[in-house]
């Protein structure tokens, strides 16, 4: 998924150190050989792939496909982050295309992951760069609500314009308001939101295993406080926006990530 | 066993929370619709009624808001158990 043209950055918070590359949310360096070196210096794939051709006189193919695979590598790991020029609509198509050779293996393509900043040291830039970190995903996912809402809703010949748009708009904040519930209690705990598809989840760093709990519960306490208020208001759309939020509830259960973390430690 | 109470626990929970809020939803959705009566029940339990009556409305939750939490909290723990025994093996 990714390709020669696309951008390769490391994420804020990793820095470029002499031994290798460090993680400051993590507190763990991943060493580089001078190859590796290379590559993340470089600012694509293409320009990594040039300079091993330079340095280490390998062929064009090899070295292009030296570099993609290891910024996928860092990638993987969440250690470089890659930014095609066209956008997410590029991953959106290269995925479609991936999708015919991947799926006789009976698996999916991947798509990378971003790693996106959250500056945790007070409650004032929690809520900043929780909600920039958050914002992209949460719009996608409600333009995505908002476009499968008005297909279905119309298809039942029950579309609202006020209603879909509740439900968008719910669907979206919960998203953010979910993070932030859980950013509050990781104040001071080095933290980046990651994106990877469809998914958005934290990575933090190791705290006690009663912090942990209390962190995972907090997301979903969060949004199902919202829905409460919601639900208590009158109008169909405050009815609807509560009803989505309340899903959340299932992050209390084994169905979601929090969940399993709050019922199936061992 | 702790961990079995805690999984059933916010099984239910949760299950308890979604259930009421499914319920509202679908009060709202008959009152907006504006049906007479309206009755969603589970496999003959009553979840939720809704009435039109003459000096308003009225909506009642059923039984099935008290069974829905066992069920949910149940499969929730028996989960939980699969996934612990699950990360055990992979440990």
């Amino acid at each position: 998924m990714i390709s020669a043209h696309d951008r390769i950055a490391l994420p804020t918070c990793v820095e470029r150190r002499e031994d290798g590359v460090y993680d400051h949310v993590r507190g763990v360096t991943l060493p580089l050989n001078t190859t590796g070196a290379v590559i993340v210096d470089a600012s694509t794939p293409a320009a990594a792939s040039r300079a091993l051709r330079l340095g280490f006189a390998v062929d064009e193919k090899r070295a292009l496909a030296d570099a993609i695979g290891f910024c996928a590598e860092l990638n993987e790991r969440l250690l470089l982050n890659v930014s095609p020029v066209r956008g997410a609509t590029a991953f959106t198509l290269r995925w479609v295309a991936h999708l015919p050779f991947m799926l006789p293996a009976r698996t999916l393509p991947r798509v990378p992951a971003r790693r996106r900043h959250v500056d945790t040291s007070s409650p004032r830039t929690i809520l900043v760069t929780g909600v920039r970190a958050t914002l992209p995903f949460a719009l996608l996912a409600a333009v995505g609500t908002f476009v499968v809402a008005s297909l279905v809703l119309g298809g039942l010949g029950a579309a609202s314009a006020s209603t879909t748009l509740a439900l968008a708009a719910a669907v979206g904040g919960g998203v953010v308001l979910h993070e932030l519930g859980h950013l509050v209690l990781l104040r001071g705990v080095p933290t980046c939101a990651v994106t990877r598809g469809a998914r958005l989840w934290l990575l933090h760093r190791a705290v006690d295993r009663r912090r942990e709990a209390v962190v995972a519960a907090a997301g979903p306490t969060a949004a199902l406080a919202i829905a409460a208020f919601l639900l208590a208001l009158p109008g169909l759309s405050a009815t609807v926006a509560g009803l989505a939020l309340s899903l959340h509830a299932l992050g209390f259960t084994v169905l979601t990530a929090d969940g399993r973390t709050l019922c199936a430690r061992r | 066993m702790r961990a079995t109470l805690i999984a059933f626990a916010l099984g239910a929970a949760a299950t308890a929370l979604l259930a009421v809020a499914v319920a509202l939803g679908l009060a709202a959705l008959a009152d907006a619709a504006g049906r007479e009566t309206f009755t969603v029940g589970l496999g003959g339990i009553e979840l939720v009624a809704f009435e039109r009556t003459a000096r308003g409305t009225a909506t009642t939750f059923g039984p099935a808001l008290a069974v829905l939490p066992l069920l949910g909290g149940a499969l929730n723990a028996a989960g939980a158990s699969l996934v612990r025994r699950r990360t055990g093996r992979s440990a």
